[in-house]
C-alpha cells in the first residue's frame, strides 16, 4: 500500500476515525494491528521477519535491563545485532556478495560457485532493522530502560507511517509517545494533513513527472549527449529529493495526525553550503543514527585528524552500502566521505580566502551552494547509474562537452516537470529565508484554503498518478 | 471494548469536521467547474492535433478511418487515399499505441458513427503476451476525456474500484493534456494531415525491430485475442467493412513474426476480413532503405508509396466497391 494511492487514503481515513472513537487504552492495538495490515499488504509473508525482529530485541532488552554489568549485557546485545543484521544481509546483501565472492574467484582462475537465493527485498528492512537496533544499543548502554510492554514494542518496531521508508526513530523519542493521551486536536491534525498534501505534492507532481525524462535518459544512456545528460542528472537531484523528503512529509503528516512527532528527516538540503551542511539536512533521521552509532564509537574527531578522516570514509561507506547492495551504492558513499573530509581539511583555508576577498556575504554563500549542488549531483550519477561502467560513461560524456542538442521527447512534459520543480523552489526559498512555513497557519482562512485547493487542483491537472513505487523503497 | 466515537460528538471535532466538510464541497465545485472549463476547450480545439486527434476524429464524419499503432500514424496519407478512393480518410494510428488503443477507439467511433470502412493496421505483438500489457492499458488515458462511454470506462478502469474513483474527478480526466490542448490554440500544426504525421525523407537506422523478434517466449494473449474478434464482430453489427493490413518493412519478416501473420491470416479469414500482407513475397520491392527511417517504420517518400499502392488495392476488394459506393451515396 503506496501512500500515493487510494487504498492508503481510504486506511488512513478509517485508521484516524477508529483511533479517535475508542479508549486511549485499546488505541496501541489498532495502530499495531493497522501497521501489520499495512506491511502485509505488499508480502504478507514477510510480516514473519518484522515479527523475529521485535520478539529477540524484546527479550534481548528485558535481559539487558535485569543485568548490572555491560559485560553481562554484551551477548544480549551480540544475540540482537546477529540476528538483526544477519536478516538484513540474507534477504538484501547475500546475492551481492556471492556474485562478488565468485567474480574475484573467476579472476583466480578457481571455479568455486557460492549459489544464489531467490528471495524478493523485503520492503523498508534497513530501515526497521536500524530502528531496532538503536533501541538494543541504547539500552545496552543504559541510555533508555527496556520497554516492558510486547505490544507497545511492536508497535514501535512496525508504526506504519515510518515504517518502510522511515524516518528512523529512536526509541527515546518514540516508545513515550505510544503512552500519551492524545486527544483530537484540530491544529495539529491541519498542520499534518497539510504536510502530507505537500509530501504528495512533492512525489506525485514533482518526483514522477521528471522520473520520465530521467528514465528515458538513463536507461539509455549510450544514446544521449552530454548536455542531456548533464540535464538529466541535474532533474535526478529533484526527483530523489522530491520523492524521499516527499514520503517523510507524508510519514511526518500522518502520525501527526494522530498525535505523534516523527523527527524531520529533510531541511532543504540543496541550500547546504558545505558537504558536511548537507548531510545535517539530508536524511538528516540516518545521519545521526551513523553519528551516534558508528561515527561516535570509531572515535569520531577525538583521535586526531588522520582518525576522523578514516572514520568518516567508514561511515560514508557503510552509508553507502545501506543504501544497496551495488558498487555503484560504495562508490557514492566512497564519494561522499572523500567530500567531507576534503571539507573538513579545507575549509580554514577557504575561510581565509573568503575574509581576503572581502565579497558579500550572498556572493560566498551563492557560490558555495552552488558548488555543493555540483558535488552532490556527481555523487547522484553513481547513485542512479546502473553499472560503475555507465556510471563513468555518463561523467566522461558530460565532461567531454559535446553538448549537441537536448533530447526532448514531449515538450510540454517537460514544461510540467519545470514548472514544478519552480514551484517547490519558490515553497523552500520562502521557507528558508523568509520563514513562510510557520507563519502560513497565521494567515486568513481565505488565502490557506485557496493555496490548499490550487495544490490539490495542479496536482490532478499535471501529476503523474501510476502509484509508483517511492525509492527507497528498495533500501 | 465501548466505542464512543468522540470524533463525531466533541464540539471541538464537529467544528472541524463541518469545515471539511465544506472544504471538500469547496474541491467538488471547482473540480466540476475547471473540469468543464477544460472539457470545453478540448472540445472546441480548433486544429485537432495534440491529444485532440480522437476529438477531431469523433466530431467530424469519415469514410475511412485507420486504425493502428506508430507504423499506421506514419505509412497512411489520407491524402493520398482520398485522391484516388475519393472518400474522405482520417488516420487514427499512434505512436505506442496496440490492439487495446485501437479496439477501445474503435468502440467509441461506433458509439457515435459507423464509417464506410475500418482499416485495422497489426502489429505482431497486438495479441502476443508482453510484459508491457500494464503500460498498454496505462496509455489508453489518453482517452480519457471519453470516459463517460462505458467501453473506455471498463477499459481504463480495468474494473478497478480505485480506478474508478479517480475518474470521478472532472479535472483528472484532463491530466498531462492542459498545454496540449492550449497548443491547439496557439497555431496550426503544420505537420497533421487528417491524423497523419509528415515525415519527410530521413536518414535510415538499423534499430526498433518487432517487439516480437525481442521478447523470450512468444505466447498468444487469449484477452487481446478476444478483443480482436469483438473488434471485427462489433464493426460488422454496424455493417462497417473491415479491412486487415500489415504495411511493408524494411527487410523480410523473421519466421517468428511471420507465424503470427498466419495467425492473423487464419483469423481474419474466418470472419471474411481481407487482409493484405504486405509482408508477402510479392511486396519484396518495398525492401528499400530509402523509403524507411528504421527497420519497421517508412519515412514520407516510403509512405506516399505505399499508400499509392494500398489505395489501389482497397479499390480492388471486390467488397469493397458496393461499401465504397454506399460512402458515396451516403455523402
Amino acid at each position: 500500500m503506496l501512500f500515493n494511492s487510494l487504498q492508503f487514503a481510504f486506511f488512513f481515513i478509517i485508521i484516524v476515525t477508529l483511533y479517535f472513537s475508542i479508549p486511549h487504552r485499546y488505541r496501541w492495538m489498532l495502530l499495531l494491528a493497522g501497521s501489520y495490515f499495512f506491511y502485509m499488504c505488499w508480502n504478507w509473508k514477510y510480516i514473519i521477519l518484522i515479527m523475529i525482529s521485535t520478539f529477540i530485541d524484546y527479550f534481548s532488552g528485558l535481559r539487558m535491563a535485569a543485568l548490572q554489568q555491560r559485560s553481562q549485557r554484551l551477548k544480549y546485545l551480540l544475540l540482537s545485532l546477529f540476528t538483526n543484521l544477519g536478516l538484513l544481509f540474507t534477504f538484501k546483501y547475500f546475492n551481492f556478495f556471492s556474485d562478488s565472492l565468485n567474480s574475484g574467484l573467476e579472476l583466480l582462475g578457481l571455479s568455486v560457485h557460492i549459489p544464489y537465493i531467490h528471495v524478493l527485498l523485503p520492503v523498508g528492512i534497513s530501515f526497521y532493522t536500524f530502528q531496532t537496533l538503536s533501541y538494543s544499543i541504547d539500552v545496552y548502554r543504559g541510555k533508555i530502560k527496556a520497554e516492558r510492554h510486547l505490544g507497545i514494542f511492536a508497535l514501535y518496531v512496525s508504526f506504519f507511517p515510518q515504517l518502510v521508508a522511515g524516518p528512523i526513530e529512536r526509541a527515546s523519542r518514540l516508545l513515550p509517545q505510544f503512552y500519551r493521551r492524545n486527544e483530537f486536536d484540530e491544529a495539529r491534525v491541519v498542520s499534518g494533513l497539510r504536510l502530507m498534501l505537500w509530501g504528495l505534492f512533492k512525489k506525485i507532481v514533482v518526483a514522477n513527472r521528471v522520473a520520465l525524462y530521467v528514465d528515458a535518459v538513463y536507461n539509455n544512456a549510450e544514446l544521449h549527449s552530454g548536455l542531456t545528460l548533464l540535464f538529466a542528472t541535474y532533474l535526478f537531484a529533484f526527483q530523489i529529493y522530491c520523492d524521499f523528503s516527499g514520503y517523510s512529509d507524508i510519514a511526518i503528516g500522518a502520525a501527526r495526525v494522530l498525535g505523534y512527532d516523527l523527527m524531520k528527516n529533510f531541511n532543504r538540503p540543496y541550500f547546504a553550503k558545505t558537504i558536511t551542511e548537507f548531510w545535517s539536512r539530508w536524511h538528516i533521521s540516518l545521519s545521526t543514527w551513523f553519528r551516534d552509532y558508528v561515527y561516535i564509537p570509531l572515535g569520531g574527531n577525538r583521535k586526531g585528524e588522520l582518525r576522523m578522516f578514516i572514520n568518516l570514509l567508514i561511515v560514508f561507506l557503510v552509508s553507502g552500502m545501506w543504501h544497496g547492495a551495488n558498487w555503484t551504492f560504495l562508490v557514492w558513499g566512497a564519494l561522499h566521505g572523500f567530500y567531507a573530509a576534503m571539507s573538513k581539511l579545507t575549509l580554514p583555508l577557504r575561510d581565509r580566502i573568503v575574509a581576503q576577498l572581502r565579497l558579500p556575504k550572498i556572493v560566498v554563500d551563492s557560490v558555495r551552494m552552488f558548488v555543493t549542488f555540483q558535488l552532490v549531483c556527481l555523487g547522484w550519477v553513481y547513485f542512479r547509474a546502473a553499472s560503475i561502467e555507465q556510471a563513468h560513461y555518463i561523467i566522461t560524456q558530460i565532461f567531454s562537452f559535446d553538448w549537441s542538442g537536448l533530447f526532448i521527447t514531449a515538450l510540454d512534459q517537460l514544461v510540467y516537470g519545470l514548472v514544478s520543480i519552480l514551484l517547490l523552489l519558490a515553497v523552500d526559498v520562502s521557507q528558508e529565508w523568509f520563514g513562510a512555513g510557520k507563519s502560513f497557519s497565521m494567515r486568513p482562512r481565505s488565502i490557506r484554503w485557496a493555496s490548499y485547493v490550487i495544490l490539490i487542483v495542479v496536482m490532478v491537472l499535471i501529476g503523474v498518478f501510476d502509484e509508483s513505487q517511492f525509492i527507497y523503497f528498495q533500501f | 471494548m465501548k466505542v464512543n466515537l468522540s470524533i463525531f460528538n466533541s464540539k471541538k471535532s464537529s467544528a472541524f469536521l463541518t469545515k471539511l466538510a465544506v472544504f471538500v464541497l469547496l474541491l467538488l465545485v471547482v473540480d466540476l467547474l475547471v473540469g468543464a472549463l477544460i472539457g470545453s476547450l478540448y472540445r472546441n480545439a480548433p486544429y485537432g492535433a495534440n491529444w485532440t486527434k480522437e476529438n477531431w476524429l469523433l466530431q467530424e464524419r469519415f469514410d475511412i478511418v485507420i486504425l493502428g499503432s506508430s507504423r499506421a500514424l506514419r505509412h497512411y496519407i489520407p491524402e493520398v487515399i482520398e485522391e484516388k478512393t475519393g472518400l474522405s480518410v482520417f488516420n487514427a494510428g499512434q505512436n505506442g499505441q496496440y490492439l487495446l488503443y485501437a479496439y477501445t477507439l474503435e468502440q467509441l467511433l461506433l458509439s457515435r458513427y459507423a464509417p464506410g470502412i475500418i482499416v485495422l493496421d497489426v502489429l505482431p505483438s497486438f495479441i502476443i503476451k508482453t510484459d508491457k500489457t500494464g503500460e498498454e492499458f496505462d496509455r489508453l488515458a489518453t482517452l480519457s476525456p471519453f470516459i463517460d462511454n462505458g467501453e473506455v470506462r471498463a477499459m481504463l478502469t480495468r474494473g478497478s474500484m480505485f480506478e474508478g474513483l479517480k475518474y470521478a474527478s472532472h479535472m483528472y480526466r484532463y491530466n498531462s493534456k492542459i498545454l496540449s490542448i492550449l497548443e491547439n490554440y496557439r497555431s496550426h500544426p503544420e505537420n497533421v494531415d487528417n491524423g497523419y504525421e509528415v515525415i519527410g525523407d530521413s536518414r535510415y537506422f538499423d534499430r526498433n525491430p518487432f517487439i516480437l523478434d525481442t521478447v523470450q517466449h512468444v505466447e498468444i494473449d487469449s484477452f487481446k485475442l478476444s478483443l480482436l474478434h469483438k473488434f471485427i464482430m462489433d464493426a460488422k453489427g454496424r455493417n462497417v467493412k473491415v479491412v486487415a493490413s500489415f504495411s511493408p518493412v524494411s527487410r523480410p519478416v523473421t519466421s517468428r513474426v511471420d507465424s503470427v501473420l498466419q495467425i492473423y491470416g487464419d483469423i481474419f479469414n474466418q470472419h471474411n476480413v481481407p487482409f493484405i500482407n504486405f509482408a508477402a513475397s510479392e511486396f519484396n520491392h518495398y525492401h528499400n532503405l530509402d523509403w524507411f527511417i528504421d527497420i519497421i517504420h517508412m519515412d514520407g517518400l516510403g509512405a506516399e508509396q505505399f499508400s499509392r499502392d494500398f489505395a489501389d488495392r482497397l479499390l480492388n476488394i471486390q467488397d469493397n466497391k458496393s461499401v465504397l459506393a454506399k460512402c458515396d451515396q451516403h455523402l
